[in-house]
């Protein structure tokens, strides 16, 4: 399952802080519509150019590239340093 | 489990079954006792079952109550992400594999890119299901292990 929430939290010794929700579930539809619509120009431009030979493996990385983003889901990365604080996760 | 597999042989010798039932039957009563509880050890405990580890975790965390200044870190990784870097890694042009080890191995690491399999990563996941590192410096302890 893709991740739906990103969080980015940064507490600086400064004082400065800065939080971050970001809803991917919203932006998922967004990727989508520009992948069908990049996608198809992609192919077209390498099958006219040079790059031909790409075009099968760049198409069988799109699956493995939206496996990695789904399984990013429950990923925490979480360091406190001096007076630093910076979380990021992935639900 | 005696009483069942008499049972079974009683339903045998009524002809209520036959034998290739009697037969089937016996096998299940016999796997039975992989399915139920395990029984108590010497020491009367009871093993924990084995669980597939879901997550590499990274703890880095001051010893002692004074934590001024100390570090502190949490890492939690998925394994299913290394699973499917493995997996997106397979799809690196030959070429640019070559570069990436010799560039690891300038840097002391001496890593063939081309040999990390799916497999391979399976069955290191599967070992480091048991695996704990537990480091202890001298103002900071480190522990890296997989938890379900």
């Amino acid at each position: 399952m893709p991740p739906c929430l990103l969080r980015i939290r940064c507490s600086l010794d400064s004082g400065r802080r800065v939080g971050l929700w970001i809803p991917l579930f919203l932006l998922y539809p967004l990727i989508l519509a520009l992948a069908l619509v990049v996608i198809p120009v992609a192919i077209l431009a390498l099958l006219f150019t040079r790059h031909r030979g790409k075009i099968l493996p760049a198409l069988r990385a799109l699956p493995q590239t939206c496996r990695v983003v789904s399984s990013t889901c429950g990923l925490r990365i979480e360091v406190h340093f001096g007076g630093n604080h910076v979380l990021v996760a992935m639900s | 489990m005696d009483d069942e597999r008499r049972r079974i042989l009683q339903m045998l010798s009524q002809g209520k079954i036959t034998v290739s039932d009697a037969e089937k039957l016996l096998a299940a009563v016999g796997e039975a006792p992989a399915t139920a509880e395990p029984a108590q050890g010497e020491a009367g405990l009871i093993p924990a079952e084995r669980r597939k580890p879901r997550y590499l975790r990274v703890v880095v965390e001051p010893r002692g109550e004074e934590t001024n200044g100390a570090p502190h870190v949490n890492i939690r990784v998925p394994l299913q992400l290394l699973r499917a870097g493995i997996k997106l890694g397979a799809l690196i042009p030959p070429e640019a594999q070559a570069q990436m080890s010799e560039a690891l191995d300038e840097k002391g690491i001496k890593v063939n890119l081309a040999d990390l399999s799916p497999e391979a990563i399976e069955e290191l996941i599967e070992g480091m299901s048991d695996m704990t590192v537990d480091v202890d410096a001298d103002e900071v302890r480190v522990r890296v292990f997989c938890e379900s």
